[in-house]
């Protein structure tokens, strides 16, 4: 093993695409040979292209669409994908999608965001589970540690790159990831899994059947995950471990009525390095070693009513509690959210959808990490209201959708977020749309209440200190959009988004004056504009059945312009530029070799970020730009039973992929082997 | 290539229909499992009377309800068919929802399985209609449907229920009940 590490460690990424011809090479060579051997039968869990582009999906309108016929760019990860990506994380299986950019931070930290502003406490984007929403305005972003589900009841991911404000209100900025679990009928059987490597644990569900109208599940799930390294391939200790434990309740009551309820509690401990600012240290940090104690659980109802074959009616509650204690922030958050929905074929060609929805959270923060809230407590009202109607014409070839959700926060006060989106059907192969859509990003707590201490400076006895601003307004966004697909029978398909968006009132610092001494404080402003735009585009292209290629490319360009530019202005922090890659790549194959023989390489491409802007590192890291190939072979000798082992940045010893933007310690991944076992009963 | 797919696919169905039971992998392989409920659901039609009331439109429409399981070489095969004497036309309602007025146009329903949980409120809302309805949900013939196409071992095989399909005014023929697995409504298939 040794010898084969120094071997690929000495890989550059000229001798890296070499391989790959080889794989690929080798794979037409003496795969196709052994597909013909192959029993005709084809997993009918592979989806055709066909299927891909007519895969149902819910998150862009909030009604059932056709994928291809969604006019919105959006991507589906299927459970298929989840499984022969051989990923073990939510967050990991993200990086199947176009466009988004997910980067690891730590062993337990991801930053993950599409179409730019990417960090540790990203909240342009909205993340949904099964209808709840994991990323409030209340605490900034998502944590995505404490987001698992036993892998193998996700039925798909859906994401959208692009705003989706018009019908999921403020923050759905940047993008939507929806993450849609498996209703119970479809989890009937006994089922254990095994995974070893870098992260070790174990996953249970067990299915029953209530007559016709009933079905449930039970999970429980614990997994210990390794820790990464420093630069010099030290463990960074960032070992963490976490157990779960849920079930989901799907009745169908009646002809007209049908509810689901389901519920989740987890609780883990991460260890960290954290590099937070020091006055009586030369450097200016002290570098500790923490853990955060992070527990959650929750519970969801939903009611679905079809009152006609033309209305349907649904309802959905919940509640949630979060908790997490470490020395970056000591925070707890109660949730009730209601949502209430009703859609409507008003006739054949005009389908009107609306809905209102308010949540309330209570929220508590103690002073004793870094990160300081005053006061204390915050309770939040969020009351909303959407309105959206599509619009059909000439036979059904050409759709309009118009919609805005109105929304009153305790924060930002009214915001209206409209939509107009059009797609048309130019033939059975070919599809275009645009869209032009307002949205915006409701400041979180912290960025109205925090005091967040993130530099020091000894020679003066001095921290430099963020201070929110209770008159730090939302950031706005007009988004307009353009995207075109094509596919050919069963073997091609391409899809092509383009975007340009003007950002205005980005959080921005200004230097105040100082009140105390000791204390340099820097205020939270809207001070910046920016404008982006980008491209990202996917092809799928399935030569022969038992081989499926995924090509994917993005690309990214942000262009800022300090608009409260003074003596006193002190840039944007965390900063608004350099947090991204420009471009990214990723192609990913997959080979059924026999049967009961699956194949599967992935490489992935991303942009260096250079100049990306870091407080308390000992040194300015940069990123550089990576290459990451992972391998798996999957082999299912039984129908009740799947084995599979794998490679994960097979190609490189470490890498830097990401940089948090406070108390930063530079920890980087790592190649990894692992092994998955599956049995059904 | 989809003529002689559609050629071979018409001579065995017909096949099927008048003789002998009909094994998917008998067809040719291009032709896929929605290709062949497609043309199924669209045979049944010409085998199915309407009244006349129903049939006073220039097209016959062969509606979509939910999630679109046909994919393009499916709908090639069945678009711009003659049935009746006129031509079939596609319309998808892929939300699920079907507003009243479209019921008139619709003469063929197929009901996709992504209305697995709503059956019983779509037949309720077409409970008079003339409508041919036609699913792949497990138990929709016995559940207010009428034809339920089912997969066994690769085989498409077709349960009718004729109660249902009386009490909507049409009129189905024997030859096609004969080749049928009759159902009755919460009654499991009767041989």
């Amino acid at each position: 093993m040794v010898a084969c590490s120094n071997v690929f460690s000495s890989f550059n990424t000229t001798s890296l695409i070499k391989l790959h011809i080889m794989l690929f090479c080798w794979l037409v060579l003496y795969g196709f040979p052994l597909a013909l051997y192959a029993d005709n039968e084809v997993d009918l869990s592979e989806m055709s292209i066909e299927e891909l582009m007519n895969q149902k999906v819910v998150t862009a309108s909030r009604t059932e669409q056709n994928l291809s016929d969604t006019a919105s760019a959006v991507f589906v990860i299927s459970q298929n994908d989840i499984r022969r990506s051989g990923v073990n994380s939510i967050p990991d299986a993200l990086r199947l999608a176009p466009g988004l950019h997910v980067a690891k931070i730590d062993s337990s930290k991801w930053a993950v965001t599409s179409r730019g502003f990417n960090g540790r406490f990203a909240n342009n984007l909205l993340v949904l589970i099964d209808g709840r929403t994991l990323s409030s305005s209340n605490s900034a972003g998502v944590f995505w540690e404490t987001q698992d589900r036993v892998l193998e009841d996700i039925e798909r991911i859906e994401v959208i790159r692009g705003p989706g404000a018009s019908v999921w209100g403020a923050n759905a900025v940047n993008g939507i990831i929806n993450i849609i679990t498996k209703n119970s009928t479809d989890t009937q059987e006994s089922m254990v899994s095994l995974i070893g490597g870098d992260r070790n644990g174990i996953s249970a569900r067990q299915g029953w059947q209530f007559a016709d109208e009933g079905s449930a599940r039970v999970y429980a799930k614990f997994f210990r995950q390794d820790g990464l390294v420093d630069e010099n391939g030290n463990d960074a200790k960032d070992d963490w471990h976490m157990s779960r434990g849920g079930f989901r309740l799907d009745w169908v009551a009646s002809s007209q009525h049908t509810f689901m309820l389901q519920g989740d509690a987890y609780g883990g401990q991460i260890e960290q390095r954290l590099n937070l600012p020091s006055i009586t240290s030369s450097s200016a940090i002290n570098s500790v070693l923490d853990t955060a104690d992070t527990q959650g659980a929750n519970l969801l109802a939903r009611w679905e009513y079809s009152q006609s074959l033309a209305s349907r009616l649904s309802t959905q509650l919940y509640y949630e509690n979060l908790r997490r204690d470490d020395r970056i922030e000591n925070e707890q958050h109660n949730t009730f959210d209601f949502d209430f929905q009703h859609e409507i074929a008003l006739n054949q060609s005009n389908e009107f959808t609306w809905g209102m929805g308010y949540r309330f959270s209570a929220n508590e923060f103690a002073k004793s990490g870094l990160v300081r809230i005053s006061p204390k407590s915050h309770d939040l009202h969020l009351a909303s209201a959407f309105l959206q109607d599509k619009l059909t014409f000439f036979n059904q070839q050409l759709e309009l959708s118009l919609g805005s959700k109105f929304e009153y926060h305790s924060f930002s006060g009214f915001e209206y977020l409209p939509t107009i989106r059009m797609l048309w059907k130019i033939n059975a192969h070919q599809r275009v749309w645009a869209a032009v859509s307002r949205s915006t990003r409701v400041p979180s707590i912290a960025e109205r209440h925090a005091e967040i201490p993130f530099a020091a400076i000894p020679q003066i006895q001095s921290f430099v200190v963020l201070q929110g601003n209770k008159d730090f307004k939302p950031e706005t966004v007009i988004s307009y959009e353009l995207g075109y697909r094509f596919w050919s029978s069963d073997r091609f398909a391409f899809d092509l988004a383009v975007f340009y968006n003007k950002y205005d009132d980005l959080i921005f610092t200004e230097l105040a004056s100082p009140t105390v001494a000791g204390k340099i404080p820097l205020k939270i402003i809207n001070g910046e504009k920016a404008t982006t735009w980008g491209t990202e585009i996917t092809v799928n292209w399935h030569p022969f059945d038992w081989a499926r290629f995924q090509f994917s490319g993005s690309y990214l360009k942000m262009n800022f312009d300090q608009f409260q530019s003074s003596a006193l202005s002190a840039g944007s922090f965390p900063s608004n530029d350099k947090r991204d890659p420009e471009i990214q790549f990723s192609f990913r194959s997959s080979f059924d070799l026999t049967s009961s023989l699956e194949f599967d390489y992935w490489l992935r491409y991303v942009d260096a970020i250079p100049d990306i802007e870091v407080i308390n590192a000992n040194q300015q890291p940069s990123i550089n730009s990576y290459v990451a190939m992972d391998i798996r072979l999957g082999w299912q000798p039984l129908k009740e039973f799947q084995l599979a082992i794998g490679a994960r940045n097979f190609n490189d010893p470490q890498h830097l992929e990401y940089l948090s933007e406070i108390a930063t310690f530079p920890v980087q991944v790592q190649r990894n082997y692992y092994v998955q076992a599956k049995w059904t009963f | 290539m989809n003529k002689i797919v559609r050629g071979v696919t018409n001579k065995l169905l017909i096949c099927h229909l008048i003789l002998c039971p009909l094994s998917a992998q008998a067809l040719d392989t291009e032709t896929k499992e929605d290709t062949i409920k497609a043309i199924y659901s669209y045979k049944f039609g010409k085998f199915t009377e309407w009244p006349t009331s129903k049939l006073n439109l220039n097209s016959m429409g062969f509606c979509i309800l939910g999630t679109n399981p046909f994919g393009q070489s499916a709908l090639d095969a069945i678009e711009g068919k003659p049935i009746k004497g006129k031509t079939l036309h596609i319309k998808f309602f892929a939300s699920g929802l079907l507003s009243s007025d479209a019921l008139p146009e619709c003469h063929i329903l197929f009901v996709s399985q992504s209305e697995k949980h709503r059956v019983q409120t779509i037949i309720d809302a077409l409970h008079y209609q003339s409508i041919l309805t036609v699913s792949d949900i497990e138990g929709f013939s016995g559940n207010g449907g009428m034809v339920t196409l089912i997969n066994i071992e690769n085989q498409i095989r077709f349960e009718i229920n004729p109660d249902n399909v009386k009490k909507a005014g049409l009129l189905m023929s024997s030859k096609l009940l004969g080749l049928a697995v009759i159902r009755h409504n919460g009654l499991e298939p009767s041989p």
